[in-house]
């Protein structure tokens, strides 16, 4: 039916397409637990995405891309986090108006500092002991360093939220601001460490999207992945754990295309159709998670002083 | 008791606050020494929460001075309060509703706390706390789950836990029943003697003349005068706190002969509401004109029979209101068929704080409208009915476009009262209608209800309150373990019967 070599292509791009969206995932959880809604998800990404291009372009070194990826989120987390923040305003205006600059600029740095340029990529990584298995060694052989770190990331951030007194404080914050202050904690400072580091998360998607792909950097190119995260985090009803899973789904329903493209029988079915696909299911998901409970104060921005309205 | 201390733990010196055209605060002194008691009396609305707030750091004052043991301090937060000592049970409770007990109490803690979260240690830790004030709760029960008495307990525990050496409590005695404040009273005796000094916000006039070494009157934000033990008794505490002697003047109507039954309930058995643990087979009836109080322990079903009335919970039997079955059917059903509602959790489901008082009085109409009600909503009409409401229920101030939330404890009752009350109900579901209320707004609750009593409504009244269930029911019931342990008309019972049968002994 399906050759042997097509299915591992099918895998392996799925992979390759959870990475991002796992990236983007949790560090979301992250800011969402705080009590904030970074729809800005998508610019994050995208600024991730050509920093790290860029860099990489220009010194050649992708441990330097990856870095500077991430320390691209954490500026945009300083930027973000100062306006959802301290300063108050409507999140999601905000973050809608945060992508369409990150769009603009990127766009506008690209053509003026690396055109279709391209950089270096991280390579795959044999596991030992794993390589040598038939099928899933061939499927993992061509996996970079970005899919371990995710997968590793996932309980790192599952810990910390629920296992820490950091994590406990970032979830009050998240629940009900006024007790958290009340409790003696600086409610902004506490929000302010989740959304920075949750958006260096985010642009590691970004990062991922590059140095998993050419190393250069196209307009656009996250292409609503930002968007998809927010939805697999409410699927994900805010745990990491499940969070990966969603991303790892979201990766198969992307490659789909690829795979009815092998298949005879599905020859007649429109490509736009497994186009669609990732973005029918996130539609799909968010309806059936209707019951999932947002935490109960996120998109709220805290005021110091309204003792009356923890 | 130990010689007070020459300088005061905590002093508030020439606090001023204002919010808008609101004066909350004007130029109050108030001082509490180590190992003192220090009540704070006021009617609602008279400024006792924002002066607390004040002192915990939640508000900056508009002028004033604070001190700590004789040195001038500036509490810019609730961090600062609890780093100079200072822990506070807040009035409308400042928990995480998602998190346990254990987690809540132990994120207050004074101790810096960072790294591992140990699930266990922390329940252990919070039970030994628990069993060492004698406060029980169970450490690792959600707090959304628990009854409104049982997250007092909570705030309580918090502060204590903290080992705070001034202890600010905003009436932290509203909700708990009789035996639950004389284990409170004694905690706060306990504390005294260790030497904390404690300020107390309360209503209760019993509970001051119980412990208080000093008492404070606030009235309209000014203080009015502060008394030292053996200086007051409850007329003159009455009297500072109001303006006037307080006249217990309930009125009611003696009984039709044979009045129709309004409500009647068979075999109603609600299995298992969120609120807490169910109710069986319950058989009861309430009359027109009839005032039903239902005595028990907290946690012995009544949150379930409320929820089975009221139609927040799934129920089994049946429940006929004028003949009509009505178990079940959905609150605009309900609202329909003339049931009205008095929540216990005035914040949560009584009112909507961020609507103004137009919108929230307009609510109930707006979301089961008469038939004959126009299609489209006339702002105008409904503010100006609404400011009418306002003014004969006595709502402080009786402006329709103020936000619900910016209203005292007290005149957020009277607003509910307002839209329940007002519609000419046949069946009024009161729970704890006038906790956390001063001695004026609960006398002008009892009187709204026993006139909507006389007016011919049945009334179903669920109080922590045996005085008031003496005070206005015609027949009380106790439930002990989701069952009716003790029936009884109000005439033939007294409060030892209705003790004993709260603790489970059956006539
Ligand atoms: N955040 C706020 N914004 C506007 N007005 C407020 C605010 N907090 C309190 N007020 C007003 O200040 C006055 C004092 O309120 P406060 O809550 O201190 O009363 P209280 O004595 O604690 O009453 P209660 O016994 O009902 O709790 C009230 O008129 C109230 O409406
Ligand atoms: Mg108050």
């Amino acid at each position: 039916m399906v050759s042997e070599l097509v299915l591992i292509t099918f895998f392996v791009t799925s992979l390759q397409l959870m990475v991002p969206i796992l990236f983007a995932s949790l560090g979301e959880i992250l800011v969402e637990r705080s009590g904030v809604l970074n729809v800005g998800i998508e610019g994050v990404m995208l600024i991730g995405a050509f920093t790290t291009a860029l860099v990489g372009i220009e010194s050649g070194s992708v441990g330097l891309a990856l870095l500077a990826g991430f320390g691209s989120g954490l500026l945009c987390g300083v930027a973000l986090s100062a306006l959802y923040v301290r300063i108050g305003t409507d999140q999601v205006v905000t973050g809608l108006m945060f992508n369409i600059l990150a769009i603009g600029l990127t766009s506008l740095l690209r053509d003026q500092l690396i055109g279709g340029q391209v950089g270096p990529i991280l390579r795959g990584i044999s596991v030992p002991g794993l390589s040598r298995v038939r099928f899933v060694g061939d499927v993992l052989a061509q996996q970079n360093a970005l899919l371990w770190a995710g997968i590793a990331l996932t309980p790192v951030v599952a810990v910390a939220l629920y296992r820490t007194w950091w994590g406990l404080q970032v979830r009050a914050a998240g629940e009900r601001p006024g007790a958290l202050a009340a409790s003696g904690y600086d409610v902004w400072r506490t929000r302010y460490a989740a959304v920075i580091l949750g958006c260096g998360l985010s642009a590691l998607g970004g990062t991922a999207l590059v140095l998993s792909s050419s190393g250069g950097f196209v307009p656009n190119m996250v292409a609503g992945r930002g968007f998809i995260a927010l939805g697999v985090v409410v699927l994900a009803r805010w745990r990491p754990g499940i969070a990966l899973l969603g991303a790892a789904v979201f990766g198969l329903a992307q490659s789909l295309q690829f795979l009815a493209s092998q298949i005879d029988a599905l020859a007649g079915v429109p490509r736009e159709l497994w186009l669609a696909a990732p973005y029918v299911a996130t539609i799909f998901v968010v309806v059936f998670s209707l019951q999932s409970r947002y935490p109960a104060a996120v998109g709220v921005p805290y005021k110091p002083g309204t003792a009356s309205q923890h | 008791m130990e010689q007070p201390n020459p300088k005061p733990a905590l002093a508030l010196r020439g606090i001023w606050k204002r919010f808008g055209a609101v004066t909350a605060n004007a130029s109050i002194d108030l001082e509490v020494h180590s190992g003192e008691v220090h009540i704070v009396l006021g009617e609602n609305g008279a400024g006792k929460s924002t002066l607390m707030n004040i002192a915990f750091g939640h508000m900056q004052p508009d002028a004033g001075e604070i001190e700590i043991e004789g040195r001038p301090t500036r509490l810019t937060s609730p961090a600062d309060a609890i780093a100079r000592g200072i822990g506070m049970v807040h009035q409308h409770f400042a928990l995480v509703p998602a998190f346990t007990v254990a987690e809540n109490v132990l994120l207050g803690s004074r101790s810096a706390r960072a790294g591992m979260l140990d699930r266990k240690g922390i329940v252990d830790e919070v039970s030994e706390v628990s069993a060492r004030f004698g406060v029980p709760v169970d450490p690792s029960a959600v707090v959304r789950d628990l009854p409104v008495d049982e997250r007092q307990r909570v705030e309580i525990l918090k502060a204590l836990h903290r080992d705070a050496r001034i202890l600010i409590l905003d009436e932290p005695t509203a909700l708990l029943g009789v035996r639950q404040i004389a284990v409170l009273l004694e905690i706060i005796d306990r504390l005294r003697d260790d030497g904390r000094a404690i300020v107390l916000v309360t209503h209760k006039l019993g509970e001051v003349m119980e412990i208080a070494d000093r008492v404070s009157v606030i009235r309209r934000g000014r203080k009015q005068v502060e008394l030292a033990r053996g200086e007051f008794d409850q007329q003159v505490l009455a009297k500072a706190m109001t303006g006037q002697l307080i006249v217990d003047d309930i009125s009611r109507s003696a009984g039709r002969d044979e009045p129709e039954v309004v409500l009647e309930c068979r075999d109603l058995t609600v299995p298992e509401p969120s609120s807490g643990p169910p109710v069986r087979g319950l058989n009861l009836r309430v009359r027109a004109g009839e005032v039903l109080g239902i005595a028990g322990v907290e946690g012995n079903g009544q949150r379930a029979l409320i929820d089975g009335l009221t139609g927040s919970a799934r129920c089994e039997g049946a429940i006929r209101l004028n003949g009509e079955d009505i178990a079940n059917a959905l609150p605009r059903r309900l609202r329909r068929c003339g049931v009205s509602i008095i929540p216990e959790d005035r914040q949560g489901r009584g009112l909507v704080p961020d609507m103004t008082l137009a919108e929230n009085l307009a609510l109930v109409d707006l979301l089961a409208p008469p038939d004959d009600a126009p299609r489209f909503v006339s702002w105008r009409r409904v503010r100006a009915e609404a400011k009418e409401l306002l003014e004969a229920f006595d709502v402080r101030p009786p402006d329709p476009d103020l936000p619900a939330s910016a209203l005292s404890g007290g005149n957020q009752q009277k607003v509910v009262l307002a839209r329940e009350l007002s519609r000419r109900p046949r069946l009024v579901v009161a729970d704890n209608p006038s906790w956390g209320l001063d001695v004026g707004a609960i006398g002008y609750v009892h009187r709204r209800l026993v006139a909507a009593r006389n007016d011919g409504a049945a009334i179903v009244l669920v109080s922590h309150d045996l005085d008031e269930l003496m005070k206005l029911s015609d027949r009380i019931i106790v439930v002990y373990r989701g069952e009716i342990s003790l029936e009884s008309s109000r005439a033939d019972v007294s409060l030892d019967d209705i003790g004993l049968a709260m603790a489970g002994a059956r006539r």
